[in-house]
């Protein structure tokens, strides 16, 4: 059985329709990219899943339940995590302040010590500039303050909305190398939207190829990765 | 002559370059489109075209007059009109009203900008709404008054941002025909858009901005081949596997 099911939601903003009838399956432990262009839908599916949309219709099944329409907090609570694209920390606050708001579930807080040091293994710099704001990291340090503070929930599913936007090669190499790390090593299954095809293909099971609000490719990854629809999708052509 | 020509145009926010020495050309008669991901500075690129920015420098020749920095109605009277990627019409006034509020671009005379407005509804078939409240419009029909409003402007050149944002497939499908229909009225274009399908399929040739910058131009087919467009779109490492 899935960890996550998605059976055929619509959604959107007010009159604006933006996913039609998506269906996709993530099962326990995987790591399953949904790839596309600006526009897409991706975004929008990720925030309905995690409750921040309410969806028109369809189903959300996470660990045999049903969530689609429950609150953002308590779908939290059941340990499903979003961070979301461009990162949004408290740039005001110090990096250990953002670490601990993500701990901020009492199933978190009660594991505070234990994940605290996960993420310190995982991104030695954050431990280093625990005091210092997060506004005034490079690109790369917000991210990991961004992934930290996922981690800080302590997801059965965390999930990614696009980590890699914005930063340099060399920087994006060590994201993705964290994210195979943390499915790795703590069992975490993921979900990662992304732009960068061959990077997430690269750490991912499965994939989904999103265009215009419906899911147009689905397989494995090294499917995928030979697939010339996919450029299709991404440039109309 | 060319309709238009952007020469080197730079378009700077204090520190940040938001176009960056961008040159095109579009002649007369011709659906131009131009893409770019998402923070490109396509929209900004559109609001120096039409005067709701002054671009640092560069020039920008309409029908051989300099209009770089130049009020948007000066540049709107000369025949240059664009439309907005968020619609918003006068919501508690009629789509006739609506529509005719473009046209005192080129009249002072009320019958005069009613007819042009008449005239403009029924060409894009919205005339049997003409009484209607806008806000009461579904968004392809919002979408169809903002069209509306440009084109009773009676420009010689319209630039269209993001135009089928936000419709559903089918409602994009069927803007399509209306596009070109407008196109062979004499009206040159030019169209930022997201949905590739549909600007693809409209342009006869497409410039490409990335991070301020022309990455490509050429035919659609030209465009999608190319390294550096593909390596914006789909990632650095999509080339070299591709190999």
């Amino acid at each position: 059985m899935s960890l996550l099911n998605i059976d055929k939601i619509n959604a959107g903003y007010g009159e604006i329709q933006v996913l039609f009838d998506i269906s996709l399956q993530v099962k326990e432990g995987e790591i399953v990219s949904i790839i596309g262009a600006n526009g897409a839908g991706k975004s929008t599916l990720l925030k309905t899943i995690s409750g921040l949309i309410v969806p028109d219709s369809g189903t959300v099944t996470f660990d045999g339940k049903p969530i689609q329409g429950l609150p953002a907090d308590e779908i939290v609570e059941q340990a499903l995590i979003h961070v979301p694209e461009g990162r949004r920390l408290f740039s005001l606050m110090s990096v250990y302040e953002n670490l601990e708001m993500g701990a901020y579930s009492k199933r978190a807080t009660e594991n505070f010590d234990k994940n605290l040091e996960e993420v310190h293994k995982l991104f030695p710099r954050l431990s280093e500039r625990e005091k210092q704001l997060a506004g005034t990291l490079s690109g790369g340090e917000q991210q990991m303050v961004a992934i930290g503070r996922g981690i800080m929930a302590q997801p059965r599913i965390l999930m990614l909305d696009e980590p890699s936007l914005g930063l340099a090669p060399v920087l994006k190499k060590d994201i993705f190398a964290a994210i195979k790390k943390i499915a790795e090593e703590y069992g975490t299954t993921i979900v990662l939207v992304e732009q960068d095809v061959m990077n997430s293909l690269g750490i991912s099971d499965r994939a989904y190829v999103m265009e215009q609000g419906q899911v147009v490719i689905e397989g494995t990854s090294d499917e995928l990765m030979n697939d010339p629809h996919i450029k299709k999708a991404f440039l109309g052509l | 002559m060319s309709l238009l020509e952007v020469k080197n145009v730079t378009k700077k926010f204090s520190g940040l370059i938001a176009v960056n020495d961008v040159s095109l050309t579009v002649e007369a008669g011709q659906i131009v489109g131009v893409i770019g991901p998402n923070g490109a500075g396509k929209t900004t690129l559109f609001n120096c075209i039409a005067g709701a920015l002054p671009p640092t420098s560069g020039s920008i020749i309409f029908n051989g007059k300099e209009i770089a920095g130049k009020k948007p109605y000066e540049i709107c009277q000369l025949g240059v009109t664009r439309t907005f990627q968020v619609v918003k019409p006068f919501g508690s006034k009629t789509v006739l009203y609506n529509t005719m509020v473009g046209a005192f671009a080129q009249t002072q005379h009320l019958h005069e900008a009613e007819e042009k407005a008449l005239e403009v509804l029924k060409f894009l078939d919205l005339d049997h709404k003409k009484d209607v409240v806008s806000k009461s419009l579904t968004l392809p029909e919002r979408k169809k008054l903002e069209l509306a409003r440009a084109l009773a402007t009676q420009p010689k050149l319209l630039l269209l941002d993001e135009v089928m944002a936000g419709l559903r497939p089918s409602e994009v499908t069927e803007m399509l025909p209306t596009i070109r229909k407008i196109n062979q009225t004499g009206v040159t274009i030019v169209i930022v858009e997201h949905i590739m399908q549909a600007i693809m399929n409209l342009s006869e040739k497409i410039y490409v901005i990335s991070f301020g910058k022309k990455i490509a131009e050429g035919d659609p087919h030209d465009v999608v081949a190319d390294e550096e467009v593909i390596k914006a779109y789909l990632g650095e490492e999509y080339v070299a596997t591709q190999h």
